[in-house]
């Protein structure tokens, strides 16, 4: 179980270390609308896989569980809105957590 | 002209026979860690080997696969996708469908799985060297391989845009293309020694070529020396 303000927080802790290793570019903004994938985002491609694969990793670490973004599965990132958001993206990792 | 392989951490698929058996024992033999993977039990007896059996076609398998070795090593220096089924020797006409079926989710599933979850760790490491194994089939358009063929031409194209994706965080990709070997699986394809002879007169250097001829490409692509060598084709024993 993991509470939707916890996932928020673990987003949040893996773009903080992201961009001190400067792997990725820092995020401005960082809040629920700020879009990491699509039109805006500040991610390049390789940037959002490199920030997925920590997300990835960081979630099985701090809850032992496996989880795998998978991008289809993400009900408010579809044909009609194709940017995916901080909170978008923390509310589908709560909803597929538990 | 040297240079270290030891304490690579190195992947391989299909290694419970023929050539990719031979790869992990060469980086093996080079003081690497291999992780290799088959539908069956391993054949290699080596205490840095850890093998593992799945099926690649099957993305949560692979995942889990990949996560583990990551767990274990903490990084992925290589992957080499070698797995692939060469059965068919059958006109297009006459390939069954399920046949077709099959070779799609082995020769293309069983690579882009392997290349998606171990791409993700390279990325992250920003270190890595991804190698897939064709064939000169695809380059002469032998008769009776157009779906092994198709697959391999598909693979190829993948590894060239996943060479352009990747370059930006030190990440080689690219191909290497044999001409006929002495493997179980392209035995079975040249059952009769007629086809062989067929495949050999196409070649620019007419004879089998051996899995070690492989290897050593193999380990050059590995090595620091072609560290700007990325989205080509190797062909071996045939000009293109």
């Amino acid at each position: 179980m993991i509470s939707n303000e916890n996932t928020y927080k673990l987003i949040k802790e893996c773009v903080d270390s992201l961009v001190r290793s400067r792997s990725i570019d820092p995020i401005e903004n960082f809040s629920r609308e700020t879009v990491i994938l699509g039109s805006g985002s500040d991610l390049d491609s390789i940037g959002f896989v490199t920030f997925i694969t920590e997300v990835e990793d960081r979630i099985q670490s701090e809850t032992g569980e496996e989880f795998y973004l998978v991008l289809n599965e993400i009900d408010t990132f579809n044909i009609n809105n194709p940017n995916l958001t901080i909170g978008g993206l923390s509310d589908y990792i709560s909803a597929t957590l538990n | 002209m040297t240079h270290r392989m030891d304490k690579l951490v190195v992947v391989v698929t299909g290694t419970s026979r023929g050539l990719g058996r031979s790869l992990a024992e060469h980086f093996l033999n080079k003081g690497c860690k291999v992780a290799g993977c088959s539908r069956s039990v391993s054949t290699i007896d080596n205490y840095s080997y850890y093998h593992t059996i799945l099926d690649l076609s099957s993305e949560k398998e692979v995942r889990v696969w990949i996560r583990t070795i990551r767990l274990q090593f903490q990084r992925i220096d290589v992957l080499i996708c070698n797995a692939a089924i060469v059965q068919s020797a059958l006109f297009l006409s006459l390939t069954p469908g399920d046949l077709m079926e099959s070779f799609l989710s082995t020769n293309i599933a069983g690579v882009f799985y392997p290349i998606k979850e171990v791409s993700k760790q390279m990325v992250s490491q920003s270190n890595g060297r991804i190698i897939a194994i064709s064939s000169t089939t695809t380059a002469v358009h032998q008769e009776g391989t157009s779906i092994y063929s198709a697959t391999k031409a598909a693979i190829t194209e993948m590894i060239k845009i996943l060479a352009k994706e990747l370059s930006s965080r030190g990440i080689t990709c690219n191909v290497i293309a044999p001409a006929m070997m002495q493997t179980g699986s392209s035995e079975d394809l040249a059952e009769n020694a007629h086809w062989e002879l067929e495949m050999l007169k196409k070649q620019t250097i007419p004879r089998v070529i051996s899995q070690e001829e492989v290897c050593h490409v193999a380990e050059f692509l590995v090595s620091n020396l072609s560290s700007a060598i990325t989205g080509q084709v190797i062909y071996i024993g045939l000009s293109n």
